[in-house]
């Protein structure tokens, strides 16, 4: 039971940053330079404030929304593209199945943070083109699994069965296929909201996600790295977040597949 | 022979994935609105159209799409670039002297991390502290990104204890400076792959050890230490070697990062300020060395996988 304690609290964390807002009213861009790094636990900064006197509290709220909106977001245009493409060439076979699935080899050879790099270099960064970076990311390792899983449900005598009473293609794969491999999927895609926090806040780190002045966690960590010697918090406080995200949905993904697959608990 | 039919056709596909990356990315670039011409010179003002032309004609912009995409093709195979729209001097030659420190980096990075992997997911079946280490502190380090592990890394063992510089190059003719200025960047690197490369052994080792042959070594009363290294270990170390590759190509992403948490003029660094600036020609150069350098390991990985199980070569 050790091992929920840590996601716990990071699920809490993240919880807290989510709700901020609704609980401090404060303008995370309203500047204020005659309380510059005040210190955490500050009334009225319950975070402190940055090298601009801006509520830190607001800017890691206001930066979950957007971080999470985007992970979030990306994680459903991947489930349900890498669905889409998995499910059709595992239950096609021939032709169909060797283009689809080597269209996939072609995007897993690209380094994934390359990749986002170079769509935002095209694109110039801005939330829709991030979200879409990080859908094509990670429609791949949906794909891949919906394959895998449709394969082997395709075998199972009850679809054997519903092809021979010739029920339509449409209905075998809604009605029959999809429920069977949903467990596999739920899990895949919490361990992709975790990925696409992580990319999603590298991108933001290297001033290519989310435009300033608006607040990425990311983004928070590079300008908080210039004052690492003097207000290591400003570092400190959005590390601490970005890692609570990830580590929060990581847990419940792994808890998942682990529930799904219970030969991988000998794996943890 | 089939084996060697195997490698052929693996760095045929390889060679052909470079190609299509390319391709894609030189088509995508031609989707953006305005060359990079313009680009360059939105930023000053009352430039007259000859010198549009002039410049255009010098980047070979003013040719058509197909003529330019043969072209860029061409110049690849020579390891021509072209010309870097911010330095005003051959790609290549810029993209070769960052390059030592991002293979340096990567090199010991992956080495550390996997053999400290391997060591870990080891000592996690067999200790108890092993076991605690790997599965509580694993996941816990595969949740850091690496920015965030570098700057604390930084500040607890450069600012707080000053052991070790937080940044910076060191020349090869200083060696005992050069090594303590990578210790911080490599540790970064390779902690998560660490994480990764443990988790999976212990995962592998925990599958064998219920096979049969693992039994009948240990009846036949081989020391525990015999049966460890030669009956398990051997048999768990090939899909840890199929992550491996997997974490390599994952490397040359976070070398990135970590290249800009230790202010470190490598590819990445190039990579990422040339995307900054739209340098096409850098982009294009870095991408091909990159795109090269990942699937070229993929490669590797494959034809290993063929050597240590010849099933997979027969299909």
């Amino acid at each position: 039971m050790k091992r929920i304690i840590l996601p716990l609290i990071a699920g809490i964390l993240v919880a807290f940053a989510v709700a901020g807002p609704l609980l401090v009213p404060v303008d995370p861009l309203a500047q204020n330079i005659l309380a510059r790094f005040a210190p955490v636990g500050t009334p009225g900064h319950l975070l402190g404030t940055d090298n601009f006197g801006r509520d830190i509290l607001a800017r890691i709220a206001t930066g979950a929304q957007v971080e999470l909106l985007t992970a979030l977001a990306s994680t459903m245009i991947a489930l349900s593209l890498g669905v889409s493409i998995g499910v059709t060439a595992a239950y096609s076979r021939g032709l169909t199945e060797d283009f689809l699935m080597r269209g996939i080899d072609v995007m897993l050879s690209i380094p994934p943070l390359i990749l986002a790099l170079l769509v935002v270099a095209v694109l110039g960064p801005s939330v829709p083109t991030l979200i879409g970076v990080l859908a094509l990311l990670f429609t791949p390792g949906f794909a891949r699994v919906a394959y895998g899983q449709t394969l082997s449900v395709r075998s199972r005598p009850f679809i054997q069965a519903a092809i021979i009473f010739g029920a339509p293609r449409r209905s075998i794969i809604l009605g029959q296929i999809l429920p069977n491999i949903v467990a596999p999927l739920l899990a895949q895609a919490s361990l992709t909201i975790a990925s696409a926090i992580l990319v999603g806040s590298g991108l933001g780190y290297l001033g290519l996600g989310i435009r300033p002045p608006m607040p990425s966690w990311g983004g928070m960590v590079a300008d908080g790295q210039r004052y690492l010697a003097t207000h290591p918090m400003l570092m400190l406080i959005p590390g601490l977040f970005v890692v609570s995200a990830i580590l929060t949905f990581s847990a419940l993904g792994d808890t998942l597949r682990t529930l799904w697959d219970p030969r991988e608990q000998g794996g943890r | 022979m089939g084996l060697a039919a195997y490698c052929g056709k693996r760095i045929l596909i390889g060679l052909a994935m470079i190609v299509c990356v390319q391709v894609i990315i030189f088509l995508a670039i031609q989707v953006v609105p305005g060359d990079p011409v313009e680009a360059m010179l939105s930023e000053t003002a009352g430039i007259g159209p000859d010198v549009v032309a002039a410049l255009r004609q010098q980047f070979g912009l003013d040719k058509p799409m197909p003529v330019r995409l043969l072209n860029h093709v061409i110049g690849l195979l020579r390891l021509d670039f072209g010309i870097s729209f911010q330095y005003s001097q051959p790609a290549f030659d810029i993209i070769a002297s960052r390059l030592a420190v991002s293979i340096e980096l990567v090199v010991l990075a992956a080495f550390f991390g996997i053999t400290g992997g391997i060591l870990l997911g080891s000592l996690s079946v067999q200790t108890r502290w092993g076991d605690r280490l790997v599965s509580i502190l694993g996941p816990v380090i595969l949740s850091v990104p690496g920015y965030v592990l570098g700057s604390v890394l930084i500040l607890g063992l450069s600012l707080s204890l000053g052991w070790l510089p937080a940044g910076g190059v060191a020349p090869f003719s200083d060696p005992a400076e050069h090594v303590r200025r990578l210790v911080l960047p490599v540790v970064t690197l390779a902690l998560p792959i660490a994480a990764t490369i443990a988790k999976v052994t212990r995962f592998e080792i925990l599958e064998v050890r219920t096979q049969d042959w693992v039994r009948t070594s240990r009846a036949y009363g081989f020391p525990t230490r015999v049966t460890f290294r030669r009956d398990i270990l051997r048999n768990a170390l090939t899909p840890v070697l199929t992550i491996s590759a997997l974490e390599l190509g994952g490397l040359i992403g976070a070398t990135v990062l970590v290249e800009k948490v230790f202010n470190l003029s490598g590819l990445g660094s190039l990579l990422v300020s040339s995307v900054s600036v739209r340098d096409y020609p850098l982009i294009q150069g870095a991408v091909f060395v990159i795109s090269a350098f990942y699937i070229a390991i993929n490669i590797i990985s494959d034809i290993m996988y063929g050597f240590l199980d010849p099933r997979v070569s027969k299909r």
